[in-house]
């Protein structure tokens, strides 16, 4: 991948949320057209999906029907989805070249997100820890996040059989309080729920600040609370609101990046990255219209995902009263689970799919 | 027998009359097809006749008493069903408890036609997900579950053993068109009948059907070519619904792509109704999510289906359900563009088996 320039030149974006330019335009469509290139040469099955020079807008769910993976010599990472979609947990291959690019563009959006910091911090992660056992890919997305500051300490509160452990979770954030080294919590928006749900009654007037990210397939899937009042318990129950920043973050395994929301829950999309609403007929929807999220980055090397068509709805917009300048995507949840109609639940509960 | 709750057929009957007379003409919310056709099975069914032959055909001669109280959780898309959990619990007697969010002021009026309180049936909503399982079973004697299979686990995991479960879960009906009428007068009545019975409710009950059976690939591709051609004038699906439509379609006409080198026309799918029609192979993973999945196999192997397919609910037959070995393919046969309009009496799995609402006592002679 050393010759992909313009790929590499866009990861080393510094100002993520900085506005468009021409330059930019030029730059994004090179590496797009990089990518192209790269994956038509080395994957027949990606090249066959292109008709008439035009480039295929994949649906997630293809990736998780067939091998559609391109070669990468050396070494690389396998990760899987949490499993939520309708057809499973789907495995990518993270080679070390579109590793890095990643991890470039993750810091950055860290970063400007004021969820990195030099100062030693202590993290508590509401996920397994993918050392011990084989985790989905949340597991070791939350751990890698673990990057935006040095660690003075780390508590895994899910075991390794994906049990959440809110006691030892609340005895943990009650042992942290008494001193003012930062704390980072991350991990399932689910899980967060139960750690709200288990809340001590009295709160526990935080030194420190505690920032949190929410985020994996698990969205949609809480059963008692709704993501404000999560917050809102979880805010309530670590103290002084204004010391915890408890954000959200927007990804899928088949896409290199995960976008992090600002203080009013929308996704600003980076200049890494080109973001667009499709609706029902294949358009692009007008700002504020509600349709399938579409992203484009051309940061992996080992699967043409370049331009993804998600299974999840949201609708777009410009103009933020958090002052980001970068076009935003609110997430509204997963296409179509409305959609199952008794006859599927019954091939599905028979076994007969 | 003397029970304060229980309503006879005349009452029902009449109760049914007067409510159906004052709802608004837009009830139940459902496309205008839905609505209509809702509305005349209700018209039918508020019929003396009808109800005292229903009473008579279910519980006969012998002596029952009611079960006491009666929760009733129901999927909304079946409004028909909840109204029949109603009119069952007036005709057997049973103080009713029914769970409803979208119909709640409609089945109201219908309790206050029936001249019950609310006492005597208490509609309401809760979160279902959220809820206190013991206040919720508090004092009841017997639920009703129609709806998805976690529903059902739900009531078996938590109702004490002796609570009546009467569980209506998931299922599958399909259609077969077992020939290609040669008249074009006679293919459309093949087409409209099929349309009809795969739209109404938006193929979103247990008796539309999911997947239509034809014998062979010229009746396939003739089927295929009548529906792609009406796919327009469909009612359209929710937004929600046309966006999976959209996106599956384009997954599947990759996966064509990869599968076989370039064939993909397989599957026409109107984009502004979101309706399909597609040949679909066994493996329902790869069905569109709504529309009609055309499936070649005959109706007569019997093993074919069982092996593929869950038992199927109601088989609706073209041109006829004559000359089929009914009980061994479906529930219930009979001839397509009449799958939602099983008689009242019909033996079958519906909401409205009266037995299943009673206790049937006797008493040895000395």
């Amino acid at each position: 991948m050393t010759t992909m320039s313009h790929i590499e030149q866009l990861s080393l974006i510094e100002a993520p949320y900085a506005e468009t330019t021409e330059d930019d335009a030029r730059l994004f469509a090179a590496a797009m057209a990089e990518a192209d290139h790269w994956h038509r040469t080395r994957n027949p099955a990606y090249a066959a999906l292109w008709v008439d020079e035009q480039r295929p807008l994949i649906p997630v769910g293809l990736f998780k029907r067939v091998a559609l993976g391109t070669h990468v010599e050396g070494e690389g990472l396998w990760l899987s989805s949490s499993g939520t979609g309708q057809k499973g947990a789907a495995s990518v291959f993270f080679d070390t070249a579109s590793m890095t690019r990643i991890e470039r563009g993750m810091r950055q959006i860290f970063y400007n997100n004021g969820m990195a910091i030099a100062q030693p911090a202590r993290f508590l992660l509401l996920s397994p820890d993918p050392h011990r056992s084989a985790q989905p890919g949340y597991a070791t997305s939350f751990l890698r996040f673990t990057a935006c500051a040095p660690t003075a300490e780390r508590v895994f509160a899910v075991d390794d059989s994906g049990r959440f452990l809110p006691e030892l979770a609340w005895e943990t954030l009650r042992r942290w309080s008494g001193d003012s080294a930062p704390v980072f919590v991350f991990g399932l928006t689910v899980h967060f729920e139960h750690l709200a749900l288990a809340a001590p009654a009295q709160p526990l007037a935080s030194k420190t600040v505690v920032r949190g990210l929410t985020g994996g397939g698990w969205k949609g899937m809480t059963r008692q609370l709704d993501r404000p009042e999560i917050v809102a318990r979880l805010t309530q129950a670590l103290g002084d609101s204004s010391s915890v920043d408890i954000r959200d973050i927007f990804g899928m395994t088949e896409h290199p990046l995960h976008y992090m929301s600002c203080p009013l829950g929308r996704f600003h999309i980076p200049r890494y990255s080109r973001l667009d609403i499709v609706t029902a007929d294949g358009r692009s929807a007008p700002a504020g219209e509600v349709g399938l999220i579409r992203l484009q980055n051309p940061f992996f090397a080992s699967l043409p995902s370049h331009d993804l068509l998600s299974e999840d709805t949201g609708r777009m917009g410009t103009g933020c009263a958090c002052g980001n300048p970068r076009p935003w995507l609110k997430f509204l949840g997963r296409a179509g689970t409305s959609a199952e109609t008794c006859a599927w639940k019954a091939s599905t509960a028979s076994g007969a799919a | 027998m003397t029970l304060p709750l229980k309503r006879s057929p005349r009452e029902v009957a009449r109760a049914l009359q007067t409510w159906l007379a004052r709802l608004p003409t837009d009830w139940p919310p459902a496309d205008p097809e839905t609505t209509h056709f809702c509305r005349q099975r209700l018209d039918a069914f508020a019929d003396e006749a009808v109800l005292t032959a229903k009473l008579t055909s279910d519980l006969g001669n012998r002596p029952w008493r009611p079960l006491g109280h009666v929760l009733a959780v129901i999927s909304e898309n079946d409004h028909l069903g909840v109204v029949a959990a109603l009119v069952a619990a007036a005709l057997t007697g049973n103080r009713l408890t029914l769970k409803s969010r979208t119909g709640r002021a409609a089945l109201e009026s219908l309790r206050n036609a029936l001249a019950w309180d609310e006492t005597a049936c208490r509609i309401a909503d809760w979160d279902s997900r959220a809820q206190n399982d013991d206040a919720v079973l508090d004092g009841v004697d017997a639920i009703v579950a129609a709806g998805s299979a976690s529903l059902i686990h739900h009531y078996r995991r938590t109702a004490v053993p002796s609570v009546r479960l009467i569980e209506y879960g998931p299922q599958m009906s399909a259609a077969y068109v077992a020939v290609w009428p040669d008249s074009a007068t006679e293919q459309t009545a093949c087409v409209d009948a099929l349309v009809r019975d795969t739209t109404l409710f938006l193929q979103n009950v247990c008796s539309s059907p999911q997947f239509v059976l034809v014998p062979d690939k010229a009746i396939a591709r003739a089927l295929f070519s009548a529906l792609a051609a009406r796919l327009s004038t469909l009612p359209p699906l929710p937004e929600e619904i046309r966006l999976q439509q959209s996106i599956k379609a384009q997954e599947l006409r990759m996966l064509a792509r990869l599968e076989k080198a370039g064939e993909a026309d397989e599957l026409a799918i109107d984009t502004d109704t979101g309706w399909a029609v597609a040949y679909a192979p066994a493996d329902s993973s790869l069905w569109m999510p709504r529309g009609f999945r055309l499936v070649i196999g005959n109706v007569g192997n019997i093993d074919t289906l069982r092996k593929n397919f869950p038992p199927l609910q109601t088989l609706g037959i073209w041109p006829s359900p004559e000359n089929f070995p009914e009980e061994e393919m479906a529930l219930h046969c009979c001839r397509l563009g009449r799958m939602h309009e099983r008689p009242a009496t019909a033996p079958h799995d519906g909401q409205l088996e009266l037995a299943q609402w009673v206790r049937f006592v006797s008493c040895a002679p000395s």
